[in-house]
């Protein structure tokens, strides 16, 4: 059937901010679902606020909204551009619930607006656990056995009668927030408690336990001829008890016979007719008992997903834009096969190669938390390997994960081998290590399938491995033997470490013996067609397939794994300068590991390299394809970390050249130039031994602000107060040695802080943007909320900051992006750090001035000059801020407390005429609404209390009630300002969190003590996070939060698309 | 059900009173296979027939169309398969490197029913008054998909229609 003439204008749904359970995969989807339709003529009209996604970027869409997810917002955009048709289903659980929304308050109805790509009943049948249920018994299927609560006390009662363990489901959330497994009654109680409140209809599933049950995915699709494929089969590697999110997966699955698998076909077959998927895409997940071989339905989700996204890059069949395409009415077999161009779409991959998926996790960042993993998803990001088989797979994405993982773990010893014992069986991010240890040191297969639940399959696999490594260990280079163990998967790190040589020696020696790897396409179809595939990958066999260059090359490395610090944000400028570079005779080479992101779909670049980035398989494709240079500012620290590596492999780089690079990056190189340009740095020292670093402390005055010496998103970094703070941070942090050492700036307290984005050519320097934050000096720039046009500083100001980054990008010969964090304080302006790269808030920069950054950097960076591109002069006519979203909520424990190490996963856009609206917006988007009504709890410390007499004045004539601990309230009762006093914990009841908990207190202003916060504080904060209240621990925070508020009460919000000129 | 040799004379099969006959699937170029060609025309005049792959090829040729070599053999578990009557795509395992040429086969005998999604080429048919159902590819999966079941549906029931009663459609594997 053709594409449907009743529609015109279909409006997408993103995703919205980055969170742990829901992150790039949906800019990946959006963007392809909105190519795909604007290719078939619709006008696409996008609702996103995350300024961090290229699904943003004005070119994708007719009319983008940068505004908060909400469904008054987006009824607002619905009245003013009366789509015919809303599309759901690619911005994950965020859009479609906010599309059921929508339906239930009748505003569908009201603008005549259809929605496409999964029905409502169809979402509704998916989405409530007891629809479900019944929809599966008419298909024929069996669900865990389970029973609904409302309530703990029903819970208890239905836990006693079902027996433990068991498992919690919450209704309608993301990443399974809001789940978990318990296995006493006490538990139980708890986790209801939290499930429930979690839930938009307040009800939690709760069900039998398939711990130890292998667990698969399909990823199915159907259009609306009735027709249904398979794309993909998953197999995850942690049998049931982990969620997928944070499981090691394997495509194709690699456990089961036909007749097992077939079993399971026919079942998504009949699951996605009964739900009536009509014209798109779902994933189901399915569980299988390792012995008897019964199934369950675990669960399904009736849109895109985080395995979709996996799915299609792990297959080249690209689910988003196949999606998108069905729910515009064409049908598989009208669709052509990206891959093949004359084969179509309603086949099922075949993969002559295999796929893994392993995530990576932050708990490094949030030291509290316990790292056993479970139902509740907790990783950050991910990485996806291919080989042509599962331990070079395995090898390689263990290896692109970046966590050292390119050296193999040695024996676990017998007394660490009984404490494998007892932690193998708990899921937790080491276990892939561990039991590589444990292999290491003999124990069968058998025995570690025993003791965790993983299939022996996959464990005999690895054992391969570690029996291979036994094998070098013993004899010296081998040519045969080397051969081998590369297609095994070993790296030349590890084999340098084996054959005691330096990688370099390594990788020579292994060219000279002709041990290179081809690259081999990714094609769909197992080389059944001819494929004009732009998507390859690297092993060791005998048939190369890269097509020979028509053009000059150039490769951009991607940013890897998603982690805390190193996001979309890097992959925004990686896919903005290859578009760009296409446009302007390249052929644009992406490296990259991470299948979550748009880099990794192969439309972006003229050929993809699904690899990791590691010095090894950057070179490999740098050998196979020689580029005219490499582009390593643009990915973030990751490329940046090999540019030393390919400079020393004689391998051009494009852009700041490695020496300018190593200028900015080297402390005392870079203290020299500032010294040498008259500008001025704070104070700062390095210290290689504890003794050093308490004396220098002692010079440059406390507060200090302390890190290690490499530090990404402010890992380790503290602002300490005192001798004994700094005590008790070099014992925590414990590395330091000359080798490592602890850097120790002097710290401008209550400095303003100041981002700028430019993009120079060596001559000539566009400055994007002066942002302003508004916290202070002390929070990590991705932490911290920050505004465009600056709404303190003075013009004066402005315009030295814009002086001294021009001064520093020339100097620095900068030739391509560079980011200056600056403090200034009683009129000075200070250098916090100068990189020349792109940074986290290009895109942010670009959307609010409404210039293409990284596009420009890309000019620049192939020889363009900025006299020559003229680009337009930023233009700045409304006010945007970027709020940061954190993961508190996910990790409970943690203090909800703002540093100088980054904690945020996310972050929202919000703008509009003024700044009061646009944080409001921010607000809205970031999920942390400033409430238009209620009571305000103050608890202020003494250094702050005259800075918020006037915020609270301001608050209680809004009409605000006002509560505070006993210091603050009586210090804004002097002022004048009514304020009820509250007990502290530990004073007596009702105290402040009993007030929470009752639902009186609607937002918590809090500033903290410093760096050892009572416990009354820590409590506060992590109640409110619990329950949602937002909670601001800043002065500055406080004060722009109120003139939100105060806006908000002025009346509704409006929306403004990007495209709309001012 | 009886297995009867390839080589086995349409008198004797039709001898055992078979209320249909199934022609299997075999190897290679079926041209030169002339007493299968022989035994399935003499077959396809008395009872209902089902045959699959080499027994499609056969069936084709007893009615006298040609059989050709493909470019590219059709191989695996994942081929896309268009019934033609109602748009509805099966996905097949397949396993053949010849396929009766369509344009060849007399004109109107059969309704060309299921074409290859990939290249277009002829993949199944059912005669236009016979109980005659003609599969190039594998519906039986072992490996691959079910969702060809249905040409044994078919079979069955004009074979039960023969027999003056309703039988049941097989059940094989998930789907019936």
């Amino acid at each position: 059937m053709p594409k449907r003439t009743d529609i015109k204008k279909i409006m997408v749904l993103g995703a919205g901010p980055i969170v742990i359970g829901q992150a790039c995969e949906f800019d990946y989807s959006g963007t392809q679902g909105c190519r795909a339709l604007k290719s078939l003529g619709f006008e696409v009209v996008l609702l996103n606020s995350n300024p961090a996604t290229i699904m943003t970027d004005p070119e994708f869409a007719d009319r983008t909204y940068v505004e908060p997810l909400l469904p008054e917002i987006a009824e607002r955009i619905i009245e003013k551009e009366r789509p015919d048709a809303l599309l759901p289903t690619l911005g994950g659980q965020t859009a479609l619930n906010l599309a059921v929304e929508l339906a239930r308050r009748g505003v569908l109805e009201e603008y005549g607006v259809q929605l496409i790509g999964a029905s409502l009943s169809a979402i509704e049948t998916a989405e409530d656990r007891d629809l479900f249920k019944k929809a599966m018994e008419r298909a024929g299927q069996l669900l865990p056995k389970s029973g609904y609560a409302t309530s703990v006390a029903d819970a208890v009662a239905l836990g006693e009668t079902l027996g433990y363990p068991l498992v919690i489901r919450s209704s309608f959330t993301l990443g399974g927030q809001g789940s978990g497994l318990v296995k006493d009654r006490r538990q139980l109680r708890e986790a209801a408690r939290i499930g429930i409140a979690a839930s938009p209809n307040g009800s939690i599933l709760i069900e039998e336990c398939l711990l130890g049950w292998k667990e698969f995915e399909l990823e199915v699709m159907r259009d609306r001829a009735d027709n249904v494929v398979i794309v993909c089969a998953i197999e995850n590697f942690d049998p049931m008890g982990v969620h997928t999110g944070d499981s090691i997966t394997v495509a194709p699955a690699q456990t089961l016979s036909d007749h097992c698998y077939q079993r399971m076909r026919d079942a998504a077959l009949r699951i996605i007719r009964e739900i009536k998927i009509e014209a798109g895409g779902c994933n189901i997940q399915f569980s299988v008992h390792p012995d008897t071989g019964e199934m369950r339905i675990i669960e399904m989700n009736p849109r895109v997903s985080r395995s979709s996204a996996l799915a299609s890059k792990a297959t080249g069949f690209p689910i988003a834009k196949i999606s998108a395409l069905l729910a515009a009415g064409l049908t598989l077999d009208e669709i052509p096969n990206d891959i093949t161009k004359k084969t179509p779409a309603c086949f099922e991959p075949s993969l002559d190669y295999c796929v893994v998926k392993i995530p990576r996790w932050a708990f490094e960042k949030f030291r509290v938390t316990e790292r056993r993993l479970g139902t509740r998803m907790k990783s950050v990001g991910e990485v996806m390997a291919i080989g042509r088989t599962f331990p070079e797979a395995l090898l390689k994405g263990w290896r692109a994960l970046e966590t050292g993982g390119d050296l193999l773990p040695g024996a676990a010893s017998p007394e660490q081998m009984e404490e494998l014992e007892v932690s193998l069986p708990e899921p937790n991010p080491d276990r892939l290590r561990d039991l590589f240890r444990a292999l290491a040191a003999n124990v069968t297969p058998a025995e570690l399938s025993r003791l965790t639940g993983i299939d022996p399959w996959f464990l005999h696999q690895m054992k391969r491995i570690t029996d291979f490594d036994h094998l070098l260990r013993d004899t010296g280079w081998d040519e045969d033997r080397v051969r081998a163990a590369k297609r095994l998967g070993f790296s030349d790190r590890h084999l340098a470490f084996r054959f005691g040589m330096k990688e370099r020696e390594v990788r020579a020696k292994r060219i000279a013996a002709g041990i290179v790897p081809v690259m081999k396409a990714v094609d769909t179809c197992g080389a059944e067609f001819a494929a004009e595939t732009p998507y390859f990958y690297s092993t060791y066999e005998e048939e190369d397939e890269v097509p020979a260059p028509l053009k000059p090359r150039v490769l951009i490395l991607g940013s890897g794994p998603n982690r805390i610090g190193q996001g979309l944000e890097f992959d925004y400028c990686c896919v903005q300068a290859a578009l760009e570079l296409k446009t302007r005779g390249f052929e644009v080479l992406i490296a990259n590991s991470n299948p979550e992101t748009v880099s990794t779909d192969y439309d972006v670049s003229s050929r993809l390299y699904f690899e990791p980035l590691t010095a090894e398989d950057v070179l490999n494709v740098v050998d196979a394809e020689k580029p005219i240079g490499v582009i390593v500012q643009l990915g973030g620290q990751t490329p940046l970390k090999l540019a030393k590596a390919l400079h020393e492999a004689g391998v051009p780089i494009l852009g700041t050249s490695y020496d300018g690079l190593d200028l900015a990056e080297n402390r005392s190189r870079f203290r020299e130039l500032i010294e040498e340009l008259g500008l001025l740095q704070p104070e700062s020292r390095i210290a290689g031994s504890r003794e050093t670093a308490l004396a220098c402390a002692d010079t440059l005055g406390y507060p200090v602000l302390v890190r290690p010496s490499y530090v990404l998103g402010g890992r380790g970094m503290r602002v300490v107060y005192s001798r004994d703070d700094l005590e008790d941070w070099l014992l925590r942090e414990a590395l330091i040695s000359n080798e490592e050492p602890v850097l120790l700036d002097k710290f401008l307290e209550g400095a303003l802080e100041i981002d700028v984005d430019a993009v120079c050519d060596g001559e000539t320097v566009l400055v994007g943007a002066v942002m302003e934050h508004i916290e202070e000096a002390g929070i990590h720039s991705g932490d911290s909320t920050c505004v465009i046009p600056p709404f303190t500083l003075g013009d004066h100001t402005i315009n030295e900051v814009r002086r001294i980054t021009a001064t520093l990008a020339r100097a620095l010969g900068v030739k391509g992006l560079m980011n200056v964090q600056y403090a200034v304080r009683h009129d000075h302006v200070y250098i916090l750090e100068a990189n020349p790269r792109a940074s986290r808030t290009v895109p942010f920069v670009s959307k609010a001035v409404g210039i293409p950054l990284a596009r420009l950097a890309a000019r620049v960076m192939t020889g363009e000059r900025l006299a020559d591109i003229r680009p337009r002069e930023p233009e700045v006519t409304m006010v945007s801020v970027k709020k940061p979203v954190l993961p508190f909520n996910r990790f409970p424990g943690e203090d909800a407390l703002l540093g100088p190490e980054m904690k945020s996963t996310g972050e929202v856009m919000g703008r509009d005429l003024d700044f009061g609206r646009a944080l409001a917006k921010a607000h809205l988007g970031s999920g942390e609404p400033l409430p238009t009504s209620g009571t305000v709890f103050l608890s202020i410390r003494d250094d702050d209390k005259r800075s918020i007499t006037f915020m609270a004045k301001k608050l209680a004539e809004l009409g605000y009630g006002l509560v505070g601990t006993r210091g603050t309230a009586r210090f804004l009762r002097r002022n004048g300002i009514r304020v009820r006093e509250v007990f502290k914990v530990h004073e007596g009841r009702p105290h402040i969190v009993d007030l929470m908990e009752n639902g009186e207190v609607q937002l918590v202003i809090n500033t903290p003590l410093g760096r050892q916060t009572e416990y009354d504080e820590k409590a506060i904060r992590e109640r409110a996070v619990a329950l949602g209240i937002p909670v601001i621990t800043t002065v500055a925070g406080a004060i722009a939060a109120v003139s939100g508020m105060e806006a908000l009460r002025r009346g509704a919000l409006d929306v403004t698309a990007l495209q709309e000129a001012l | 059900m009886r297995v009867v040799p390839a080589r086995t004379p349409a008198a004797d099969v039709l001898a055992m009173k078979p209320d249909g006959v199934f022609l299997s699937n075999g190897p290679g170029d079926p041209e030169p296979l002339d007493f299968a060609i022989q035994s399935a025309r003499e077959v396809c005049a008395k009872v209902p027939v089902l045959g699959i792959c080499l027994g499609h090829q056969l069936i084709g040729l007893a009615f006298g169309a040609k059989t050709v070599k493909l470019k590219f053999g059709h191989r695996g578990a994942n081929h896309p398969v268009i019934d033609r009557r109602n748009g509805v795509v099966e996905v097949t395992s397949q396993n053949h490197g010849f396929m009766v040429d369509a344009a060849t086969l007399p004109d109107g005998e059969f309704e060309l029913t299921h074409f290859s999604g990939n290249d277009g080429t002829l993949e199944g048919m059912v005669h236009r008054s016979l109980p005659i159902f003609s599969c190039q590819y594998h519906p039986e999966s072992a490996p691959g998909p079910h969702d060809s079941r249905v040409w044994f549906r078919a079979f069955s029931e004009a074979v039960g229609k023969r027999r003056g009663k309703k039988v049941q459609p097989v059940a094989v594997g998930g789907l019936a």
